[in-house]
């Protein structure tokens, strides 16, 4: 167990952060396909931190995150390598202070609150296009089965799903140029 | 690119994310176009993220691998935890204070109802973090009773003397008690169960396959 010399648990951490860390492992592994792999991604990074215990952390959820997708693009790029073994969390350990794990963790994060804000938007659209961009789109269902039960056609999701993104891309521009606006003024 | 092309390829950009970088190539779209798609499936991913997360506690592995998945082989007794805090002459906000520090998201309030209710809810990770605090044996603070209705792959696993002895190592390698070791190692069986239907020699070694790693890991 950590928790040693001031440390927090990685339970605790794990219980806090592990919604993200699990977001940061689809997010990398689904542009090649391997989406399935989320789980073991996760496993992966718990391992490499049980083993390598980093010494200096300023931002525990930046650091997961950053493990997690350096695990992820381990696993994209060496399918076979199915353990890894510590390496590359050392790599991360002896970069912890460093700008470019900093940056790249404030990025993880940022798009981690980004995702978490989305969904108090899709509470903003018309029944039918939250449920034609929710279906395909989150839940990745056919078109033609959430056609079926909207009573229109696979086309028509299509045209749906796009205004519902375009829709909630405003809604997402405007939240920002507000906040610009705030930090202005 | 006039409407229905423009639904069209957000539709096969969305389902083929592997394909993304080809499709967005093609000559017959222009810059704005691209600029237009791009932002689009920015928000597209973000809606495709927002539905994904963690499994629920019970389902993940992970979870009862570092002990947070409450077991009744590893069951904290608040009459137990009552005496020993008392004994290390903490009191109930002290001890909730000092959880606090270990990154744990307790309060007093918790603390007292585990002292004077109950404490089923307490997973074998607090109650390690907890002894450790209060310098107990977590022997001393907990009651152990035979697990419910476990599927009969887990306890043939459970009755081999291989799973006794990565218990040993378990507990050895992460510096715990052999009793959370054990509600860690069942809990992390019992994860792997409700996602496919491994037999027992399949789960025991996964398990040793997880105690090599952490060992390796640990050698200089």
């Amino acid at each position: 167990m950590t928790g040693a010399a001031g440390q927090p648990d990685l339970a605790a951490l794990y219980l806090l952060h592990r919604d993200a860390m699990y977001r940061m492992a689809y997010s990398v592994l689904r542009g090649a396909g391997r989406a399935s792999d989320a789980e073991d991604v996760v496993s992966d990074a718990v391992v490499s931190v049980m083993t390598s215990p980093p010494q200096k952390v300023r931002n525990w959820e930046a650091f997961l995150l950053t493990v997690v997708k350096h695990k992820a693009l381990d696993r994209i790029k060496s399918a076979e390598v199915r353990h890894a073994g510590p390496a590359l969390v050392e790599a991360v350990h002896d970069r912890a202070d460093g700008t470019d794990l900093e940056e790249e963790a404030l990025e993880a994060v940022e798009r981690e609150e980004q995702a978490v804000l989305i969904g108090t938007y899709l509470v903003g659209l018309d029944v039918r296009h939250r449920k034609a961009v929710w279906d395909t789109v989150a839940l990745e269902r056919p078109r033609s089965e959430v056609a079926a039960e909207l009573n229109v056609t696979p086309s028509r999701i299509s045209q749906m799903t796009t205004r519902a993104l375009a829709q909630l891309r405003e809604d997402v521009n405007n939240r920002r140029e507000a906040d610009h606006g705030r930090q202005r003024a | 690119m006039d409407d229905n092309e423009r639904d069209h390829l957000i539709t096969d950009l969305i389902e083929n994310p592997q394909h993304r970088e080809r499709i967005l190539q093609e000559p017959r779209l222009s810059d704005q176009d691209r600029e237009d798609l791009h932002t689009l499936l920015d928000i597209a991913d973000e809606v495709w993220l927002s539905a994904k997360g963690a499994p629920s506690l019970e389902d993940d592995p992970v979870a009862a691998m570092l002990g947070l998945v409450p077991e009744p082989e590893c069951r904290l007794v608040p009459a137990s935890l009552a005496r020993a805090r008392k004994r290390a002459r903490l009191t109930v906000s002290d001890l909730a204070e000092r959880l606090q520090g270990r990154g744990w998201d307790f309060d007093k309030g918790d603390v007292f109802r585990w002292e004077t209710r109950t404490a089923a809810d307490v997973p074998p990770a607090v109650i390690q973090a907890v002894a450790a605090i209060l310098d107990s044996p977590v022997d001393h603070l907990i009651s152990s009773s035979a697990s419910e209705s476990l599927p009969a792959q887990i306890l043939a696993a459970l009755k081999d003397p291989l799973f006794k002895h990565l218990v040993t190592r378990w507990a050895k390698a992460r510096s715990i008690s052999e009793s959370v070791a054990t509600a860690m190692l069942e809990g992390r069986m019992l994860a792997t169960v409700h996602r496919g239907d491994p037999d027992t020699k399949q789960l025991l070694r996964s398990l040793e396959s997880l105690v090599d790693s952490i060992e390796q890991g640990e050698r200089p």
